[in-house]
């Protein structure tokens, strides 16, 4: 599968907020409700938490999921076989809204 | 190595 964002959302990387979330990771504080990526669909604005964004932004058409789950996988403290799930059920998540498509 | 938490759509409102 390689996952493809839908053109029609618009979308922004808070990469200040990202680095501020980060920083907050570190002092041991819970930061999974801390939006890094901003969406507009339809007039209306979600947010995707730390994860989410580094998921989202690499949904280009052109990468396949195992190639997501291994840069990720390189980068955060988390098995391989549960990141990789935890990627699938996200797009699932995403498809079923429409945001996001397999290219 | 970064904090792991899992991936999520965090929130909706209206613009």
């Amino acid at each position: 599968m390689k996952p493809k964002r839908n053109p029609d959302v618009i979308w922004r990387h808070e990469q200040r907020r990202e680095q501020q979330l980060l920083e907050a990771a570190e002092r041991g504080e819970d930061i999974s409700e801390g939006g890094t990526v901003i969406l507009v669909v339809n007039g209306t604005m979600h947010q995707l938490n730390l994860l989410g964004g580094e998921i989202w932004r690499r949904c280009d058409g052109e990468t396949e999921l195992a190639a997501i789950v291994q840069e990720i996988g390189a980068e955060y403290e988390v098995a391989a076989e549960e990141l990789e799930q935890d990627v699938r059920e996200f797009l699932v998540d995403l498809q079923q809204r429409g945001w996001v498509t397999d290219a | 190595m970064k904090k792991y938490a899992k991936p999520r759509v965090i929130s909706s409102g209206n613009v």
